[in-house]
């Protein structure tokens, strides 16, 4: 039984299909990326974990229980998204003193600490903070909460890059004092992989990889070298990408590289990042991009 | 990782205490729309005339009419803009769920038209007073300065109307096609047979006398704000 | 449905949104004017002012002496009062009459055997009844009257003085029960109700609608009259209990 279980979750808007049949197990303290392209369902999941939304289909659990209108869930998970609002009339230190009445876990003096360091005035309205300081301040606001489940959906959308770094090291010490589920989606894997214990990679509504980040970065290499040479290395498989320009270039993954094969070629064997990998497993074609201008 | 317990009515009372707090400005308009009110009343809300022979008695009255028929519209508006999504939305940030959400804004309606009711007497009270000081005339209260079924039944009123604006504003939140076809049915339910209809919801609630009216007003209100409670509970609510 | 109508719904409806609009414009114009703070204050003050108003009002009324005004409890009593009187009336229980209501004592010293009861007006009727008590006295030509008056009770305003002035006049063995001139009476009033229900939702079994309407005061004049006396009564005035 793990703490947030999914079980073949639809959800449909009109007619668009935002979740297919997605099933997950998330279990034990760790912050998770999700990552995912533009459109690809990680807000939409997150709304369903929330219990802002109802899936179409399926059944998600969280702590044994519907998150849809559940107390049990709202009191213990938070999501933290760039559309978040507060009652206009409550200033910041208001806001503070109310979602201290609201959770048993509030860290007050932790939050006024973030914000005096992120130069937001506690006088000051959320309406009225700019993009990059709303965002801030939603993030010190999810952290502070210190719900078990702490869902960050693009927290970072708006900063400039020295806060990014600041509130990344945040997280990281939050989530150090207190344990707890983090899951931080992004776009942008290379600016938050430090922080990752686990990468759950979303695509067309579907679960394509969840794994621990090493395993991601050991999953596929990259192989360069002499078209023929590389072609038999790869025993002529599907490769999940392929460019030749002056050398010929494929990456692939690691278990069906035929180790056996002669180790003295002058072919290069080198292993690819996460973020690359990544993106290569929601690639739609081989080339990438530069299909499109080469055909 | 533990995890923590509130139960249900502690979840509603921390709220109520906050939304009370964070929609507070709608008292100021209140109040802005009481000092418009006193221009309409500051000649007397009517007259009355009684003569038996002996006597002729005409009676400048001032009373809370005009006071509390504006302080229903008023909360028939607060209670819409309310429920609206803009208002629910913020729900989201707190812990919240729909049925906690929805008796935690009822009971703050309940509680912003007792203030109101209270406001609606106070203006009473400031506007004759500041007459009787300009223009020099005594005052005579009609029996006594404070009637408390009177009290009671301006806050039914108004608290009638937070309702129905609640209920409204529900029924645009469920479906924009069923509120607008509610919207033509009761304005036509109203102003095709105007008088009759009128006639008939004010007899409905009038009839039987002042106290049954506060029951019949007190049933209709709680209808009107567990009936959102029940369909609104399947409602998706998202920030974006 | 007339368009005047609909227009008084368009100008309510904007009167009714302008505040909204005010304070949108307030808050972008001051910053922050409106914190939950200053709200509280103004709306406090505002109660506040409210009930200094009421206190002023109150204090004013008690001040003025021009007009009694009456409690609700105190005009239920002159109500109760009135019925034991008349009770009692019925009964010739004269020396029990209550004397509080007894505004005046004189006599009237007749020069012949007879004496004529007389209305100035047939409007009186209703308000004015004499009641007669024969007493054994051959040597005397005189009536002793007595006249009780009850409160005349106006929406609360004690107007029993406006009603009592020279009613009666006596001459020429004639007790002529006069009309004065109609008085006219301008009040201003608070009513803490909603006058437009009080027309409209029947109330006749609530004692509170009798209560704070009138009590229009009966007046009595209670003759102690000599047994050889003729009464005349050509003005229908004489109450038979």
């Amino acid at each position: 039984m793990g703490d947030i279980v999914c079980n073949l979750l639809d959800k449909n808007y009109r007619n668009k299909k935002a979740l297919n049949k997605l099933s997950c197990s998330i279990e034990g303290e760790k912050i998770i990326g999700l990552i995912g392209r533009n459109g690809a369902g990680k807000s939409t999941w997150l709304k369903l974990l929330a219990g802002h939304l109802k899936p179409t289909d399926g059944e998600i659990r969280i702590f044994g229980e519907n998150p849809f209108n559940s107390l049990k869930v709202a009191s213990n998970l938070i999501l933290i998204e760039d559309t978040m609002t507060f009652p206009p009339f409550l200033n910041i230190r208001e806001l503070l003193k109310m979602a201290g009445d609201f959770y048993q876990n509030w860290q007050g003096e932790l939050a006024e600490g973030l914000l005096k360091y992120a130069d937001i005035p506690l006088n000051n309205y959320h309406h009225k903070l700019s993009k990059g300081q709303a965002s801030t301040f939603n993030l010190i606001y999810g952290l502070a909460t210190r719900c078990a489940i702490t869902l960050l959906d693009e927290p970072m959308n708006g900063m400039d890059e020295g806060i990014r770094t600041d509130m990344y090291r945040a997280i990281l010490k939050e989530y150090i004092a207190n344990p707890r589920i983090i899951i931080i989606s992004s776009h942008h894997l290379a600016e938050i992989e430090h922080l990752l214990e686990e990468i759950m990679l979303i695509d067309h509504g579907e679960v394509v990889l969840h794994l621990p980040l090493e395993a991601v970065s050991q999953m596929l290499v990259r192989i360069k070298g002499e078209v023929n040479e590389v072609k038999e290395m790869t025993g002529y498989q599907d490769v999940l990408y392929e460019k030749q320009d002056v050398s010929y270039e494929v990456i692939i993954e690691r278990n069906k590289l035929d180790e056996t094969y002669d180790k003295q070629s002058k072919t290069l064997i080198q292993s690819v990042s996460a973020t690359e990998v990544c993106k290569l497993l929601t690639n739609k074609s081989k080339g990438g991009i530069d299909d499109v201008f080469n055909s | 990782m533990s995890l923590t317990h509130k139960t249900f009515p502690q979840v509603v009372l921390t709220q109520v205490k906050w939304k009370v707090m964070a929609y507070s400005q709608a008292l100021i308009t209140l109040l802005i729309l009481q000092i418009v009110m006193y221009y309409f009343n500051y000649s007397g809300s009517g007259m009355s005339t009684r003569g038996n022979g002996l006597l002729s008695l005409q009676t400048h009255f001032y009373s809370l009419d005009g006071f509390v028929i504006s302080t229903c519209l008023w909360s028939f508006v607060t209670a819409y803009l309310i429920q609206t999504k803009d208002y629910r939305k913020t729900n989201l940030s707190i812990v919240s769920n729909r049925v906690t959400g929805n008796i935690a804004n009822a009971l703050v309606l309940v509680f912003y038209s007792f203030i109101a009711t209270i406001i609606v007497h106070m203006s009473l009270y400031i506007l004759v007073a500041f007459i009787q000081l300009v223009k020099g005339i005594t005052m005579f209260p009609d029996v006594s300065l404070f009637n408390f079924l009177h009290f009671l039944v301006s806050f039914c009123l108004i608290l009638l109307a937070a309702s129905s604006g609640y209920f409204l504003s529900s029924l645009f939140n469920l479906s924009k096609i069923l509120g607008g076809l509610f919207v033509i049915f009761f304005g036509l339910f109203l102003f095709r047979v105007f008088d009759e209809q009128l006639l008939t919801i004010m007899r409905f609630y009038f009839e039987a006398g002042y106290l049954l009216f506060i029951v019949k007003a007190l049933i209709t209100a709680s209808l009107f704000f567990t009936l959102p409670v029940v369909f609104l509970n399947r409602k998706e609510v998202v920030r974006g | 449905m007339t368009p005047l109508l609909f227009m008084v719904l368009i100008l309510m409806s904007f009167l009714l949104f302008s505040p909204y609009f005010a304070v949108s414009i307030g808050k972008k114009l001051k910053k922050n004017f409106w914190t939950v703070k200053r709200i509280s204050i103004i709306i406090t003050g505002y109660i506040g002012l409210g009930l200094i108003a009421y206190m002023y009002l109150a204090l004013s009324l008690t001040g003025n002496n021009e007009y009694k005004t009456l409690s609700s409890e105190e005009i239920e009593r002159i109500m109760i009062d009135e019925n034991q009187f008349s009770s009692s009336l019925s009964q010739k229980q004269g020396d029990q009459f209550d004397e509080r209501y007894l505004v005046d004592e004189w006599s009237m010293k007749l020069s012949s055997d007879e004496v004529t009861l007389l209305r100035e007006s047939e409007d009186t009727y209703g308000r004015i009844y004499v009641l007669i008590d024969w007493r054994d006295d051959a040597g005397s030509n005189e009536i002793y009257v007595k006249t009780y008056q009850i409160p005349h009770v106006n929406r609360g305003i004690d107007l029993t003085k406006e009603v009592t002035n020279n009613q009666f006049e006596f001459a020429d063995d004639t007790l002529i029960v006069k009309k004065p001139p109609e008085k006219q009476l301008i009040f201003n009033s608070i009513n803490p109700k909603i006058e437009m229900l009080e027309w409209s939702v029947p109330r006749l079994h609530s004692k509170d609608y009798v209560v704070e309407n009138s009590v229009t005061g009966s007046t009595y004049l209670y003759l102690n009259v000599p047994n050889h006396v003729t009464i005349i009564d050509e003005g229908k005035l004489r109450f038979y209990p």
